[in-house]
């Protein structure tokens, strides 16, 4: 009886020691976490506050702007539509004589017009080029078949269309709202807007469209 | 004991989570690609404009480039025949440039690694996608001809930008450095290399 009994109080002060060490570990793991995350959020916090940090791969130079009629100057046409579908990928050749050859590859889009909202298209679809294949994360992002859209499109010299400048021009129509990937100062804040009236702007700002004065015309 | 050393572990482990974080965003002004030619320790970038229109040749392409030559920048950029550059620059017709889905934009810079395009398009290609940690042995610098600014300030600050952009260096993204960088998006910091570009320049090539 003596025995057990010396056993059990043996047992139950090796069960006590290792939650001890148990509860140590758990707080030595938690410090130092905790200290990590104080550590990386310091340091954001500090940037953040000191300075702003946005990564930007772009190599390209935008023009100076003053309004959405300056910004759409190289638009040519504006359309609300359906994606009928995506065709297959090809290699385009950029037809600048570059010392190493530079081709890029080009999807097009079939789009069903909806809507003329500026410019002059007699046909009921339109080719509508993208950058990219879509084996690969295109930037913009391809769009899909049934996609409802409205695209602000520069023409090429064969009747095809490109997005005037990139996501700036591709724009979804989801519930009646607009959404975009653009980060353009003079578009930004349509987001999530309605799209009647974000097809009544962008009609009047291309109408109106012009060269900022500091360019030649 | 044993507390005072776990007390001082946790410390320094949160002056070292801060640091990485800090620096981690800060050294953000540059492409981990590098301009593979270099002579007597500087950037040795031999560009031709031969294929510029009269908006860009001539004194607004020698005043572009000598606004990194004048500069503390280790670098080095000479005019030399087509035959002889490592970096061509063109004028690009309307019609091509729209052809091609360039965008609105003024001007852009594509480097290459061996025969391999950084990237295809002016923007949202992260031109880090083929050439991450790769040495560029050519560029490329494309000027919209139906986009030409009246101010020749402004062309000759666009020759250095986009050269800027072969030689490695990213848009700035610092405020305190983005008021009077050449490599602000844009051009919006301002014409002439700052103290800051000269920095990155030779912090990159150090």
């Amino acid at each position: 009886m003596t025995f057990l009994v010396m056993m059990k109080a043996k047992l139950t002060t090796n069960i006590d020691k290792e939650r001890v060490n148990l509860r140590k570990s758990i707080i030595w793991i938690s410090s130092v976490s905790l200290a990590i995350v104080l550590g990386v959020s310091l340091g954001f916090v500090y940037n953040s506050n000191n300075d702003t940090h946005v990564e930007d791969n772009n190599t390209l130079t935008a023009p100076i702007t003053n309004n959405l009629s300056e910004e759409f100057w190289n638009v040519d046409l504006i359309v609300k539509g359906k994606v009928i579908q995506e065709e297959a990928t090809f290699q385009k050749d950029t037809g600048v004589d570059t010392k190493i050859p530079s081709k890029m590859e080009v999807t097009p889009a079939t789009i069903e017009v909806d809507e003329v909202i500026y410019g002059n298209e007699p046909n009921k679809t339109i080719t509508y080029l993208q950058h990219g294949n879509s084996n690969e994360t295109a930037k913009p992002k391809h769009v899909q078949k049934n996609d409802e859209v409205i695209l602000i499109l520069t023409r090429t010299t064969d009747g095809q269309y490109w997005s005037y400048n990139f996501d700036d021009g591709i724009w979804y129509v989801k519930n009646g709202k607009v959404k975009s990937n653009t980060s353009e100062k003079y578009l930004v804040d349509y987001k999530d807007k309605d799209a009647k009236d974000f097809i009544k702007e962008i009609r009047k700002a291309a109408k109106n469209k012009k060269k900022n004065e500091n360019y030649k015309q | 004991m044993k507390n005072k050393i776990q007390q001082l572990l946790v410390v320094t482990t949160s002056i070292l989570a801060f640091v990485v974080s800090f620096t981690t965003v800060v050294n953000a002004s540059t492409f981990s690609f590098s301009w593979a030619y270099k002579t007597n320790g500087l950037v040795d970038v031999k560009a031709s404009p031969e294929y510029l229109s009269s908006d860009y040749n001539g004194t607004v392409f020698d005043e572009g480039i000598d606004k990194w030559n004048a500069s503390k920048a280790n670098v080095i950029i000479s005019e030399v025949s087509r035959t002889a550059s490592k970096v061509d620059l063109y004028t690009v017709s309307r019609s091509q440039w729209n052809d091609n889905g360039w965008g609105s934009g003024e001007a852009w810079a594509q480097g290459f690694s061996g025969t391999t395009p950084c990237t295809t398009t002016p923007v949202f290609t992260n031109p880090e996608d083929k050439c991450a940690n790769s040495l560029i042995n050519y560029g490329a610098v494309y000027t919209n001809d139906s986009n030409v600014s009246f101010w020749k300030s402004r062309r000759e600050a666009l020759i250095a930008h986009e050269i800027g952009h072969i030689i490695g260096l990213k848009h700035t993204s610092l405020i305190s450095a983005k008021s009077d960088s050449i490599m602000t998006a844009n051009l919006e910091g301002g014409y002439d290399v700052s103290s800051y570009d000269e920095g990155e320049v030779n912090y990159k090539y150090r």
